[in-house]
């Protein structure tokens, strides 16, 4: 088979690979790190504010953790401090590796995210004092905090424009595409979803022009790109139709940024608006099928690949549930369907299975593959792994399952004028007590995650032998390898 | 008042036109020729010789 | 490097043309919003009011807005007694029409629940009122006194006697008393002003008489 370099000899790629590697582990680790404190933080809020609905008299005497507060500093913790840095920390490894050269000016993105996080403290302790900008997702405070976020993510975009302006790879793969598209509408999505001139439904408009699309042009675009380099990479086979992800890339970009609008079908905005949303939302099932086709073609005859790799585990348990919640959301954007799901924990559940179960999912597998790579030892241990993996997983499952069926008998109460509102509440309640559980669930696995994630990096104790879950079946490897997996 | 629907529908034909224009340029310069090359780039030496153990017969 | 370009150029143009769409159009098409006359600007106790809505996250659980009777029962529940329509909110910066209904929906609550005694001891304890509630209770926005310490200015709240502290007197917060005169407020029940706007505000001939709070059928009086 040929290689990527047809022309470069064997060891100056690896060579370049190693350089690479070598370049951006300074800025990745310092992401990967801060990504996972705020992954703490932001699980004890959550459960804090899912025991709140079920112990609504709990913790009420200060106002500091009043619900209201509590669930904001969840969403935004987890948001812009766990999905975000971590993102900010696969884009920075990631890029190199995909344009064949060296991070360019390191140091910009080492300040660039310590600015995001300075914003993040500000943000949050804003929020905690009661200082809130009233929009959902873009709560921390537009003055005071927003303005650390822009420019330390631009900070980290520039490098990695530069890294790519001065990248040697002869074609520009798909997941540059994904994550320079990121880097590109994050910025202009926040300023505008922030300006402050905005009244009335306008501004309703503007907040969720921004805050689906943050969903959609940041967290999905970042994670899709890192999808569509791991299942190959791993698997060592490539992507099964790069046609199909041409199409894909393109009609999800032109589609997903138009469905803002369908978060308040039924309110009060132009017509023409929620319909060009819900259109957009119908549509959006040419990028989902695509990219579904592709994630799954390339993996078909390999899915034992799931008992040795981590990475795998993590990536394509996300990809899959990237295919469920965005055919979700196109059936949830139907006006028959909306009726009933609006205003309801279904909502919840649906975003869980985005931000969990896909953007959090692949940035697990993606953390599982790069940090070997960032401080050239293995993962300490295999058990922790299984552990983290099968708490994760058997919680967000509860978490979905809970309040879909919280959701959909919360909804069907609500659009009957007959039964009363309290009926609404009461039908919701076992709902909220599993989430709780399933929150202590996932609370745990991300202890063990983190516990695991503070061994490898600051014991320095020696890591296993061969990639962690490998022992399953022990494997020998041909000569010439340096020794760490796949 | 142009309705606000048929404002929107000339600037997606608009942008759609300009999108294909920019596909039949990036066709014509040889974007699309090695397709199969392109999917394999994130690929070294060193990928294809690893030992996998689901790749290994039972 | 010019595929690089490209690529910038190529995104920025689908964000665009989606902000152009959904953010720039509509602000053409809002700008001549009629304002309701009978709707007045927030007092500077109901701005205030507001401000602590937004501050202690009641959009999360409250949503404020009433959906078209032909698509749903929002109206049929006692909720408004005509779709909301966007003069509603000329006065709201920003809007908070909100996503979730935890609780029962807020924009005619000030015409449904006018009295200004069952709000404070709503807030102060949900479940002195509505014993299934699972609405947090904001003993914060309130002080514990004991009765020698009343000042003749204090707003005393009367709290059922079972739920009451034990031998002290709750005086509302300004913060609360603001909070009230906002939630007051939120009565839309005028007539929606006519534009020219599709899907928005029935024709003249069938509006609803001015001052009606809910139509026959709703199962609820409470929220």
């Amino acid at each position: 088979m040929s290689s990527a370099h047809a022309n470069v000899p064997l060891h100056e790629e690896l060579d370049i690979r190693l350089r690479a590697d070598a370049s951006s582990s300074g800025p990745a680790l310092l992401c990967f790190t801060c990504s996972i404190i705020w992954l703490l933080v932001g699980s004890v809020f959550g459960d804090v504010a899912s025991l709140k609905l079920h112990f609504p008299d709990w913790l009420v005497r200060q106002g500091w953790l009043t619900f209201g507060r509590v669930r904001t500093i969840h969403l935004n913790t987890m948001t812009y401090g766990w999905a975000s840095l971590a993102m900010l920390g696969v884009s920075l490894w990631i890029i190199p590796r995909l344009v064949h050269t060296e991070l360019r000016w390191p140091r910009v993105a080492t300040v660039g995210t310590i600015v995001w996080n300075v914003g993040l403290v500000i943000g949050i302790g804003m929020i905690i004092a009661g200082r809130n900008d009233g929009l959902e997702w873009l709560e921390m405070d537009r003055y005071m905090a927003d303005p650390f976020l822009v420019v330390g993510g631009g900070m980290v975009g520039i490098t990695l424009l530069a890294t790519l302006l001065a990248g040697r790879a002869p074609y520009l793969y798909v997941s540059v595409w994904y994550i320079m598209g990121a880097f590109v509408w994050f910025p202009v999505l926040f300023v505008i979803g922030n300006w402050p001139t905005f009244a009335g439904v306008e501004s309703a408009g503007a907040n969720w022009f921004y805050a689906h699309n943050a969903l959609g042009l940041w967290l999905t675009a970042v994670c899709l790109g890192a999808v569509y380099y791991f299942i190959p990479k791993v698997l060592g086979r490539p992507i099964y139709s790069y046609q199909l992800s041409l199409l894909g890339f393109w009609t999800l970009a032109f589609f997903y940024a138009l469905n803002g609008m369908h978060h308040v079908i039924g309110g009060p905005l132009p017509t023409w608006m929620i319909t060009t949303s819900i259109v957009a939302s119908v549509l959006m099932v040419i990028p989902v099928f695509a990219v579904a086709v592709n994630h799954h073609m390339t993996m078909v005859g390999r899915f034992s690949a799931l008992r040795y790799s981590p990475t795998l585990r993590f990536v394509v348990l996300g990809a899959i549930a990237y295919t469920a919640v965005s055919l979700q959301g196109t059936f949830t954007s139907l006006r028959e369907v909306n009726r009933i799901t609006h205003f309801t924990h279904w909502t919840i559940a649906h975003s869980h299975v985005g931000v969990y179960w896909f953007v959090t999912f692949v940035l697990f597998g993606a953390m599982y593959y790069i940090m070997p790579r960032l401080v050239r030892r293995e993962w300490p241990s295999g058990g922790l792994i299984r552990w983290h993996f099968w708490l994760v997983l058997g919680g967000i499952a509860v978490y979905v399952i809970a309040l879909t069926i919280a959701g959909v008998a919360q909804g069907l109460a609500l659009i009957d004028p007959q039964t009363p509102f309290q009926q609404s509440v009461e039908v919701a309640n076992a709902g909220m007590i599993w989430r709780s559980i399933a929150g202590g669930v996932l609370t745990a696995g991300h202890l063990a995650f983190a516990w695991h994630f503070w061994r490898m990096l600051r014991l320095r104790e020696a890591g296993l032998e061969m990639p962690p879950l490998y022992e399953a079946r022990p494997v020998v490897y041909s000569p010439g390898g340096d020794g760490t997996g796949s | 008042m142009i309705p606000a629907s048929f404002a929107i529908l000339v600037a997606g034909v608009a942008i759609g036109v300009l999108a294909l224009l920019a596909f039949m340029w990036a066709w014509r310069r040889g974007e699309f020729d090695d397709i199969d090359a392109q999917s394999r780039v994130i690929f070294d030496a060193r990928d294809y010789r690893l030992e996998r153990p689901w790749e290994t017969p039972e | 490097m010019t595929r690089v370009w490209l690529l910038l150029i190529g995104v920025a143009a689908t964000v665009g043309f989606a902000a152009i769409v959904l953010v720039a159009l509509p602000r053409v098409v809002l700008i001549d919003l009629p304002v309701p006359t009978e709707l007045q600007p927030y007092t500077e106790a109901q701005a205030r009011g507001r401000q602590v809505y937004i501050a202690n996250g009641c959009l999360y659980c409250h949503s404020q807005q009433v959906r078209d009777a032909a698509f749903t029962t929002d109206v049929l529940r006692g909720w408004g007694d005509r779709a909301s329509v966007p003069s509603d909110y000329v006065y709201d910066r920003p809007a908070l029409l909100g996503t979730m209904r935890t609780g029962p929906d807020l924009i005619n609550v000030g015409a449904r629940l006018p009295d200004t005694e069952w709000h404070l001891i709503h807030l102060y304890d949900p479940r002195a009122l509505v014993d299934w509630s699972i609405m947090p209770a904001y003993p914060f926005l309130f002080e514990e006194k004991d009765s020698a310490a009343v000042q003749p200015s204090d707003h005393v709240v009367r709290i059922p006697v079972q739920r009451a502290p034990a031998g002290r007197v709750v005086v509302a917060k300004p913060d609360a008393l603001a909070l009230v005169d906002y939630l007051l407020s939120l009565r839309r029940l005028y007539p929606a002003p006519v534009t020219g706007m599709s899907g928005h505000g029935p024709p003249p001939e069938t509006q609803a008489p001015p001052g009606t709070t809910g139509a026959a059928g709703a199962a609820d009086a409470t929220p």
